[in-house]
């Protein structure tokens, strides 16, 4: 039985434990937080043994084969550094690092420590993300043009972590605010379908009245290797929406993760003046399906939208017993913080930025 | 005496401040938004700006500070943000009342507390407390959560702790409670229609409240706070629709009826999702029982301790209510909603 590990006992510390008790051949051996109160809630609600309020000490205690860090993203670079050095492999919460350099510095560590480090991309593994991956590596998409990933969250709403004077959200500190907190979602569903970022325009919003001077509507246009994508994130709207649409040469395809189920559009398989009735038909026959499938799923008390992480969590253990590679790579996690590095300098700069290289950094 | 208040410009805090001026002490309000509050509070009252998820907020706050009445508890965001917030936030004021040397507390729980399943009538202190806390809300859990870090802290320190547990707090504003039932669309469906409700009215409750922080012997205690007079559920509702502006028809519904169609669906969703299923709270038959179990309330020892606490009497209360300003019992983010209690 593999032993796991929580830093950090905030709301998404809760997804994690979720996720390690629902894991075959792991168990949760050891919670810690900076407040005893929460570490000590949390471990008795998840039916954990252990908690502390120094990382260190559950480190030294516990002995975990790996560690999730689900702390704010300032703190990702020394608490994982010390979880590689300690021999445990390491699961941090998105994102994994607020710069390239330090991204950088936590890799190298890792690689000298012979430890995995894996950045969570959990809807990179939603069943309906898995399907639209399918079709691509089936090319069934044909040439994949574009691809569009827009979160809508009313995240500037009374009561919003994200507009709360005393406590705010740990990403307002961060150069692009709110956005900053997504950006990594956006950036590894876009990455999957189009490849590495070549270059980045932003178009920004700050007119939230009650968001002074953040960002509330947000655009990137980006140039990749294999196409263009389209990230957004609005916060003007009261609909929760996180639409993924994927556009090839023969099929589009379109998905909303907070909900269950893709929608299909062909541009091959009949008498061409037939075709938009039959895409027509198959729609709505696909809207009634997923909206079976989305009741059914809120009624289950499974994981909801955090089925992929449920997914990758238990495929990481899975591995980490095998000793194989963790499903999500190192290459992978680095050519993510390319894109969001690219497009968080072209929202700063207001212009178009191409890959810059990270500045040489030691471990 | 030097009180401090947390949750002063809430629905419960505006009228415990008030009866705690009246009394003469001084009054130091903790509070996030030192204008707003400025205008629901009495001039009297020194405001202090500080939030009790940040702990550096705090610092100073309690020098000079006699006792400590924690009514904050926090409401925004989802279950999880409340919990950890609410837990916190008491966390936080608990060191800051050791380093301002602070020695007595009188802490706001509720009746969400008590384990509603096994509870026998009438209930009262000597109640079970919930044993299987976590089928329970986040308001439940935050709040048991509370009262265990304020009782740890005051059996390690020896400092004089008292645990006021209120009922449902309705007044100007908040006339409906969450105990009554569920309304769907102009329907109000009142379960268990004949059964008392635990209600105590606002100023009553506070003057519960103030009447506490002066008496010694209340001290190490835990009292629950529910005005003498028996409501039935489907009276209040009457009253609620009679008196506001609010529309709607009441329908009656047994509680066992309510209560089986929850065990129905409870069963029929384990069937299907082997049992992780997830519903509604109304149809999850803890968190049904905690609203809406027929049971007989008592505050007889709070009685004994401190005497007759309520100035009004039910019919009063509705006239007082009438006349209090439209809209300034607007609950915010200081009101505490939760399952049980309305605080």
């Amino acid at each position: 039985m593999l032993r796991a590990a929580v830093i950090g006992a905030g709301h998404i510390a809760k997804q994690h434990l979720a996720a390690i008790d629902a894991a075959p051949g792991v168990e949760a051996v050891g919670v810690c937080d900076l407040s005893a109160a929460l570490a000590e809630l949390t471990a008795e609600r998840f039916g954990v043994t252990a908690w502390e309020t120094d990382f260190r000490r559950l480190l030294a205690d516990c002995r975990p084969d790996a560690v999730h860090i689900t702390t704010p993203a300032a703190t990702h670079l020394a608490i994982a550094k010390e979880c590689l050095e300690a021999g445990s492999h390491v699961f941090v919460e998105k994102p994994i690092a607020t710069s390239l350099e330090d991204l950088e510095r936590l890799a190298a560590v890792a690689e000298s420590s012979g430890r995995w480090l894996v950045e969570d991309h959990n809807y990179l593994f939603n069943d309906d993300v898995q399907q639209l991956l399918r079709l691509h590596r089936e090319g069934r998409f044909g040439d994949v043009l574009h691809v569009e990933v827009q979160v809508d969250l009313p995240l500037f709403a009374p009561g919003s972590r994200f507009v709360d004077r005393h406590a705010p959200h740990p990403a307002m500190r961060e150069p692009l605010g709110a956005v900053s907190d997504f950006l990594t979602h956006l950036s590894y569903l876009a990455n999957a379908f189009v490849g590495p970022i070549r270059s980045a325009s932003c178009q920004c919003r700050r007119d939230s009245p009650v968001a002074t001077g953040a960002i509330s509507e947000f655009k990137a246009l980006v140039d990749a290797a294999f196409g263009t994508a389209l990230l957004g994130v609005s916060t003007g709207g009261e609909i929760d929406r996180f639409r993924i649409r994927v556009d090839g040469s023969r099929l589009s395809a379109e998905v909303n993760l907070f909900e269950v189920g893709a929608i299909l559009t062909r541009t091959r398989g009949g008498p061409k003046p037939l075709i938009p009735i039959r895409n027509m038909v198959g729609r709505g026959f696909s809207e009634l399906r997923n909206a079976r499938r989305s009741l059914s799923r809120k009624l289950s008390g499974g994981p909801g939208p955090y089925e992929g992480l449920w997914r990758l969590v238990a495929e990481f253990y899975a591995r980490c017993d095998r000793g194989e590679a963790p499903p999500v790579s190192l290459d992978a996690i680095r050519e993510v913080g390319r894109w969001v590095d690219v497009i968080t300098h072209a929202a700063c700069d207001n212009a178009t930025v191409s890959e810059r290289q990270p500045e040489a950094v030691g471990p | 005496m030097n009180v401090l208040i947390t949750g002063a410009s809430g629905f419960l805090g505006r009228s415990v401040t008030a009866a705690i001026v009246a009394r003469g002490h001084s009054v130091i309000a903790l509070v996030r938004d030192p204008e707003r509050a400025s205008t629901v509070l009495p001039s009297s009252v020194r405001l202090v700006e500080g939030d009790l998820r940040v702990p550096r907020s705090l610092a100073g706050a309690l020098d000079g500070v006699d006792a400590v009445i924690h009514l904050a508890a926090c409401v925004v965001g989802d279950d999880d943000e409340q919990l950890a917030s609410s837990v916190v936030g008491a966390e936080n004021l608990l060191a800051a009342m050791d380093a301002g040397g602070v020695r007595r507390l009188i802490y706001c729980g509720t009746l969400s507390v008590y384990d509603w399943r096994r509870a026998k009538s009438p209930l009262d202190e000597e109640s079970p407390l919930e044993s299987d806390l976590y089928t329970r809300d986040g308001y439940a859990i935050s709040k048991t959560w509370q009262e265990r870090i304020v009782r740890r802290w005051a059996d390690a320190k020896g400092t004089q702790l008292t645990v006021l547990r209120p009922g449902f707090v309705w007044g100007a504003g908040n006339e409906e409670t969450s105990g009554v039932g569920q309304p769907i669309g102009p329907l109000r469906i009142v379960f268990g229609g004949a059964r008392p409700l635990p209600l105590t009215y606002v100023e009553n409750c506070a003057a519960a409240f103030a009447e506490v922080l002066d008496s010694t012997m209340t001290i190490g205690q835990t009292y629950n706070v529910i005005d003498a007079a028996r409501v039935t559920a489907w009276r209040h509702e009457g009253r609620y629709l009679r008196n506001t502006a609010a529309k709607g028809w009441r329908i009656y519904v047994p509680y066992l009826a309510g209560l089986t169609t929850a065990r129905v669906a409870t069963w029929f969703s384990r069937a299907l999702y082997r049992g992780r299923g997830k519903l509604p709270g109304i149809l999850t038959p803890c968190r049904y029982r905690a609203r809406f179990r027929p049971l007989r309330f008592n505050a007889d020892k709070l009685r004994e301790a401190i005497g007759a606490f309520e100035a009004f009497d039910y019919d009063e209360a509705w006239r007082h209510c009438r006349l209090a300003p439209v809209g300034v019992a607007t609950p915010t983010a200081d009101t505490v909603v939760g399952e049980g209690v309305t605080a």
